[in-house]
C-alpha cells in the first residue's frame, strides 16, 4: 500500500535518511526504531510531504506522491507528532471539528481514547499524555488508510499506553488501519506492532518481527555504541 | 464628569471618540486577522482602506450612490483584491524573510498611492452626501447620521466576523492555521487557500472602514501614512493577531485622540496613542488581552 524507494534526505552535509525503501502492507502494524537522531521522524515527515527527499519516491496504492502537496496526502495519511501539535486555544471537541463538523464523530473518538469527559475543556489544560490522545482522536477524523505515529508512548502514564494499543489493534483489527509506529518504549512497541523497522544514521539495519530484530547483533550494537 | 467641562461636550467628544475608534478597530481588526493566521505584517493594509475611499468617491461622484450603500458591493470587491493579491504576491513572500514581506507589502502600498495620484492627483475630493447633513441633536449632543452608522456598522461587522471565525467550517480552519499551520495541513487544510481567505477578509474590513470614513472625511492618498502607523499601534496594543484585543484597542486608541486633541493639542493626537503603546509594551508586551480571550 504504502511504497518507499530509495528516500535519501539531508540536511546541508548531515544524511538524516540514506537509501531507505520499506512497504508497508494494507492493515500492516510495523514499528520504527533507532537511536536518537538515526532518521525516523525526518522519514515520518518526507512521507508527510513536509520534506521533499533529496531522491527517492513515495506511493501510496502504487500513485506517486512527490507532486501531492501535504494537505492532500492528509486525506489518506494519519500523523501524530513527537511533541503533539494540538489547537491548545480550542476546546478538545473544537480540535477535532477542525477536520469536519461532525460532533457526534468527534464525540465517538473521544469516547474511544476516553477523552469524553474533556470535551469542552481547552486542550491546553490537558496532560501530555491526554494531548496525545486527542492528536490521535483528531488524525482518526480523517480515515485514513495509514497513520504514522511519533513517538506515541513517550511521557504517557502506563494506563494510558495500555489504552491507547488497545485501540490502535482495535482499529487494526475492526478497521484494517496501517500504523507506522516511531517509538523508544520497546516493550510497550512489541506488544502491538506485527514486524520492525530499525534505522541507525539514516539508513535501515533490520527489518523483521520483533523477537528477530530485538536478537539482531547488529541493532543491539547500534542501541550500545549510542 | 470632568470639572470645567459640560457634560455636553464631554458627549460629543466621546461620540466622536466612538466613530473615530470605529474605523480604527475595523482596520486594525483587519491588519491582526492577516498578521495572526500569515504572520505577515502588511504595509499595504491603510493604502487598502484609502482604495475604497477612492472607490466610494468615485460610485459617488458617477452615479451619485451613498457610500455607505456601497458596502454589500465593496465588501465583497475588496475582498477579492486581497484575496488576488495574495496569489498573485503575497504567496511568494509568505514564507520569506521579514524584509521580503516589508519590500513586498511596502512596495505594493507606494504602487497603490502613487497609482492613485495619477489618476485623481494629490488633491482632496470630498463626498457631498446629503447623508452628512442629517444630524441628532439633543441639549447640544451632536450626532451625524454618518458617525452613527459607523459605529453600527462596526458593531454588527466585528460580531458577524466573529461569529464565523467561532462556528463555520472556514472559521475553524481559519483558526486552526492561526494556530498550528503545519498540524492544519495534516488535517487536510490547505493553507495557502486559508491564507487567501483571510488576506481577503483583511482588506475587507479595510474597505468598510474606507467606505465609511468617505462619508465623514476628506478624501486625499496621504491619509493611508498616518492610518498606517495607527493601524499598527492599535494591534500592537490589542495584542499581534488577537482579533478582540484589536477592536478594543481601536476604541480606546480612537477616544485617546479625540480627547487629546481637545484637551491639550491637535498637534498631540497621535503622539499620546504613542506614548501609551510605549507604557503598554513596558508593561505588557503581550498586549491588552490575556491569550486566552482571543478569536
Ligand atoms: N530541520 C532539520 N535541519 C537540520 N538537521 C535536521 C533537521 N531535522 C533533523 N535533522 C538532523 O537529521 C538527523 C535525523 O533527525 P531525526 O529527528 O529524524 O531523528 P530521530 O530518529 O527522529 O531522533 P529522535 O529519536 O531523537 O527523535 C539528526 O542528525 C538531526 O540533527
Ligand atoms: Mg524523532
Amino acid at each position: 500500500m504504502l511504497v518507499l524507494s530509495n528516500i535519501t534526505k539531508t540536511f546541508g552535509g548531515v544524511v538524516a535518511v540514506r537509501n531507505m525503501s520499506m512497504e508497508i502492507e494494507k492493515g500492516e502494524l510495523v514499528g520504527l526504531i533507532g537511536p536518537n537522531g538515526s532518521g525516523k521522524t525526518t522519514l515520518l515527515d518526507v512521507i508527510s510531504g513536509f520534506y521533499k527527499p533529496d531522491s527517492g519516491l513515495v506511493k501510496l496504492d502504487g500513485a506517486p506522491l512527490n507532486r501531492t502537496p501535504p494537505f492532500e496526502r492528509a486525506k489518506h495519511i494519519g500523523r501524530t507528532f513527537q511533541i503533539p501539535r494540538i489547537f491548545s486555544r480550542m476546546t478538545v471537541k473544537e480540535n477535532l471539528m477542525v477536520v469536519e463538523m461532525n460532533e457526534e464523530k468527534a464525540l465517538q473518538l473521544l469516547e474511544m481514547v476516553q477523552l469524553s469527559r474533556l470535551a469542552d475543556e481547552y486542550a491546553s489544560n490537558l496532560s501530555g499524555g491526554q494531548q496525545k490522545l486527542l492528536e490521535f482522536a483528531r488524525t482518526l477524523m480523517m480515515n485514513p488508510k495509514i497513520v504514522l505515529m511519533d513517538e506515541p508512548f513517550a511521557g504517557v502514564s502506563a494506563p494510558l499506553i495500555q489504552r491507547l494499543s488497545d485501540v490502535i489493534l482495535q482499529l487494526n483489527s475492526e478497521k484494517k488501519i496501517a500504523f507506522l509506529i516511531v517509538e523508544h518504549n520497546l516493550a510497550a512497541l512489541f506488544k502491538v506492532c506485527h514486524r520492525c523497522v530499525v534505522m541507525d544514521q539514516g539508513s535501515m539495519i533490520a527489518d523483521g518481527s520483533p523477537e528477530d530484530v530485538s536478537r539482531n547483533s547488529q541493532v543491539i550494537k547500534a542501541y550500545m555504541g549510542e | 464628569m470632568i470639572p470645567g467641562i459640560s457634560s455636553s461636550i464631554f458627549l460629543n467628544l466621546l461620540f466622536n471618540g466612538f466613530f473615530l475608534g470605529s474605523i480604527y478597530a475595523l482596520v486594525g481588526a483587519g491588519l491582526t486577522l492577516v498578521f495572526g493566521v500569515t504572520r505577515l505584517v502588511n504595509f499595504a493594509h491603510s493604502i487598502l482602506m484609502v482604495s475604497a475611499m477612492y472607490f466610494s468617491y468615485y460610485i459617488w461622484s458617477v452615479l451619485g450612490v451613498e457610500p455607505f450603500l456601497l458596502l454589500p458591493l465593496s465588501f465583497p470587491l475588496f475582498f477579492l483584491v486581497g484575496y488576488l493579491i495574495y496569489r498573485f504576491l503575497i504567496k511568494f513572500v509568505v514564507d520569506q524573510s521579514f524584509s521580503s514581506q516589508v519590500l513586498a507589502t511596502l512596495g505594493l502600498f507606494l504602487i497603490i498611492q502613487y497609482g492613485i495620484v495619477m489618476l485623481w492627483t494629490s488633491n482632496t475630493y470630498t463626498v457631498n452626501s446629503p447623508l452628512r447633513n442629517i444630524v441628532f441633536r439633543f441639549d447640544g449632543v451632536f450626532i451625524s447620521l454618518p458617525h452613527l452608522l459607523t459605529f453600527l456598522t462596526t458593531l454588527a461587522i466585528s460580531f458577524a466576523l466573529y461569529y464565523f471565525l467561532k462556528t463555520t467550517y472556514i472559521g475553524r480552519a481559519i483558526r486552526a492555521t492561526a494556530q498550528d499551520p503545519e498540524a492544519a495541513k495534516i488535517l487536510g487544510i490547505e493553507t495557502n487557500y486559508i491564507y487567501s481567505i483571510s488576506l481577503g477578509l483583511g482588506t475587507g474590513l479595510a474597505a468598510v472602514a474606507g467606505n465609511m470614513l468617505a462619508m465623514s472625511y476628506s478624501i486625499d492618498p496621504y491619509i493611508a501614512d498616518v492610518f498606517l502607523v495607527m493601524a499598527f499601534v492599535v494591534i500592537i496594543m490589542g495584542g499581534m493577531g488577537n482579533y478582540i484585543g484589536a477592536i478594543l484597542a481601536g476604541y480606546i486608541i480612537g477616544m485617546l485622540e479625540v480627547f487629546t486633541a481637545f484637551f491639550f493639542l491637535p498637534l498631540l493626537k497621535h503622539a499620546v496613542p504613542l506614548l501609551l503603546l510605549i507604557i503598554i509594551l513596558i508593561f505588557k508586551p503581550e498586549g491588552l488581552l490575556s491569550r486566552r480571550l482571543r478569536a
